[in-house]
């Protein structure tokens, strides 16, 4: 069932594109105007540029949360979801994994414009840069995809969003972005550890409430 | 009508009484810290107002669990008013803290955790409060904000760590720990504790009887 | 089949639905009438699971509805208002995913011919974003055909038909007059009602004003009480 849903996910995005058309562009406009309004010296951009690069994906995260969840609207297919013999849970996870794999693929597309336009000189392993990412994302998506749920049918939901993801997600901003800065500073991985305990921390105890408690948000 | 009865009358006057005389024993009975002089007598304040904060989230969270098991309409007013009174001694918390960081850092705001922690945990409860306003309809929001209450409260000590990770060069504020005070400190703060909880759980008594009144009068209007 | 107990439901505090009880057994079709905003819908979408009643018991084949309980909604489909499906997908691919939600194991021909049979097959793999009114209305029958239910909970099946839609409707109607399939379903028209349902549920202001049988003999006194109740 599980894969069911998760198949459903992509074959709508693939055939609509909405989600990764939005979000690419959307984060390239952001490393636009973060070139523009930090002008400043390239060895300071490179200090910059973790943060920078975990605010751009906690951005479009958004972006693609709200229309992750808008697509279920439209028709009242989420409607027809609930009533089914689906057990809810599977819905988030179906949500949280399929999010998670938009935002990345958006991640690595958006990384080279990234590199290039703010002029990085960090050269970081790639395997443990993807694994920060793999863990960053989870994290972003999981709150999420939580919150999306609450919000989906409320008024403003577009604005309400992101009040009340932003700082419900602070750990999972500071976790990725130390452990993304460590990273690029050539810092040995036990000295910084402890970020990606915090991420997993995250992942687990989130992923286990949402699963949980999904079924109490999902009805009118 | 709470103000009515005779007990609670006699409750609201001697917390008022008790009040008064936990700030005469704050000015007059206990010992002046060196180097921080009159800005550490917020210490009396700042941490029960905070442990009491504190306290009231983790009410939400028993509320919103409670809630969700039992869909009884008096959890959902006790986590509102949890909610509700948690967030106003919040806020005396981020302006108490200041109140004491300045004289002692220079600075009014520093980036210390549980300073941190008890921002971004407003932060949290002004969505809260968002949700509850542009939720939808009254029983859909009940059973939003008993979510939103456990996310909240789960998400505490996850904050509390990441922040205290990411700036370890900013110590706790000047609170060192407990068994380390000099004496004279530890009565009239252990006094100015129970009595911010005892303020605390009359607040909520108060609150929520308030509230029933609202649904009542609500219910009966229609 | 299905057990009422003591149903309320209320919306912004006002009271939507007060203290309703009925069953429906096997092989009934019930028509749920009533004027606009009398609950007809929310009472299906509780049933369904898609809202959660303020008190009250919902249960199906003995099984409790509720957030938490997934057998209860695997002998029941509800049809309301909205298609209940994704516009970017065709009708053969909605179709496919209900299916596998209900875990039926339709094949690829058994598609094909349900769409056939509703008169959908020409426009099966548009996406249904472009379907009309009427054409959305016979794809939620194609949904009732591709999905084994024993209750059926359909909201307004014959809003937005043209005539031979209409027709397919009651026609689909009539093989399901069957002793182990119930129906449930919310009607404007009283004489289709009173021809087709085994029983009438009159709902007004959240409350069951008339729950009785649609033998010939009653058919008068349904009028009377029906065309009172609107006017």
């Amino acid at each position: 069932m599980f894969w069911d849903l998760l198949k459903k996910e992509f074959l709508i995005e693939l055939r609509s594109k909405e989600i990764s058309a939005s979000m690419l562009t959307f984060g390239v406009a952001v490393i636009l105007i973060f070139s523009f309004s930090f002008s400043v010296s390239p060895r300071t951009m490179n200090t910059f540029a973790p943060g920078l690069f975990w605010v751009m994906t906690l951005f479009i995260a958004v972006l693609g949360l709200h229309r992750i969840y808008a697509y279920e609207k439209e028709f009242d297919a989420f409607g027809f979801l609930i009533s089914a013999p689906v057990d809810r849970g599977l819905i988030f996870l179906s949500k949280w994994v399929s999010g998670t794999l938009f935002l990345l693929v958006a991640d690595l597309f958006i990384a080279p414009p990234f590199y290039l336009f703010l002029q990085l000189s960090a050269r970081p392993d790639p395997g443990m840069n993807f694994l920060i990412l793999l863990l960053g994302n989870l994290g972003l998506m999981v709150l999420g995809s939580l919150v999306s749920g609450l919000a989906m049918r409320a008024k403003m939901s577009e604005v309400l969003l992101p009040i009340l993801l932003f700082p419900l997600a602070s750990p999972v901003m500071i976790a990725a972005t130390k452990a993304t800065a460590a990273l690029w500073s050539g810092i040995p991985f036990r000295d910084w550890q402890i970020w990606i305990l915090i991420l997993l921390t995250i992942i687990i105890s989130f992923g286990l409430v949402g699963f949980l408690v999904f079924d109490h948000i999902t009805e009118e | 009508m709470f103000l009515h009865s005779r007990r609670n009358q006699i409750w609201l006057g001697l917390l008022i009484l008790g009040l008064a005389l936990d700030l005469w024993i704050i000015v007059n009975h206990t010992p002046m810290i060196p180097q921080q002089h009159w800005a550490q007598k917020i210490f009396y304040i700042h941490v029960p107002v905070a442990w009491t904060a504190f306290l009231s989230y983790f009410v939400v969270m028993i509320a919103g669990i409670a809630y969700l098991v039992k869909k009884d309409n008096r959890w959902d007013r006790v986590g509102l008013a949890a909610a509700e009174i948690g967030t106003v001694f919040m806020s005396l918390v981020l302006v108490t803290g200041p109140i004491w960081a300045k004289p002692i850092w220079g600075k009014p705001w520093v980036w210390e955790p549980r300073l941190t922690t008890s921002l971004i945990l407003f932060l949290i409860y002004i969505g809260y409060f968002m949700l509850r306003e542009f939720g939808g309809h009254p029983e859909r929001i009940a059973r939003y904000a008993a979510v939103l209450g456990i996310i909240a409260f789960l998400d505490v000590p996850i904050i509390f760590l990441s922040v205290k990770f990411w700036a370890p060069e900013v110590q706790s504020h000047p609170q060192v720990e407990m068994a380390k005070q000099p004496t004279g400190i530890l009565g009239p703060f252990f006094y100015s504790l129970a009595l911010f909880t005892i303020l605390y759980v009359f607040m909520m008594l108060f609150r929520i009887h308030t509230l029933k009144l609202k649904e009542e009068v609500q219910s009966h209007a229609v | 089949m299905l057990s009422i107990q003591h149903l309320r439901k209320s919306f912004f505090r006002r009271p939507v639905l007060v203290d309703l009880t009925f069953q429906v057994g096997p092989g009934e079709i019930v028509g749920l009438m009533g004027k606009n905003g009398t609950g007809k819908s929310t009472l299906l979408r509780m049933i369904a699971g898609l809202s959660a009643p303020d008190g009250g018991e919902i249960s199906v084949h003995g099984h409790r509805v509720g957030a938490t309980q997934i057998s209860s909604r695997q002998s029941v489909l509800y049809l309301g208002h909205a298609p209940g499906l994704y516009p970017g997908f065709s009708a053969r691919e909605n179709l496919t995913f209900a299916g596998r939600l209900y875990h039926e194991s339709a094949d690829r021909d058994g598609i094909r011919e349900i769409l056939r049979e509703v008169g959908l097959e020409r426009q099966a793999d548009d996406p249904i974003k472009v379907y009309s009114q009427g054409m959305l209305q016979r794809l939620k029958l194609a949904l009732a055909k591709l999905i084994s239910w024993d209750l059926l909970l359909f909201d307004e099946p014959f809003s937005g038909l043209d005539a031979q839609g209409r027709e397919l409707t009651a026609r689909f109607f009539q093989t399901m007059q069957r002793p182990d399939k119930s129906c449930l379903l919310v009607l404007h028209d009283l004489n289709w009602a009173l021809t087709h349902c085994s029983r009438i549920l009159l709902l007004d202001q959240g409350k069951i004003v008339r729950d009785a049988g649609c033998g010939p003999e009653t058919h008068t006194e349904w009028k009377r009480v029906y065309h009172s109740l609107m006017n």
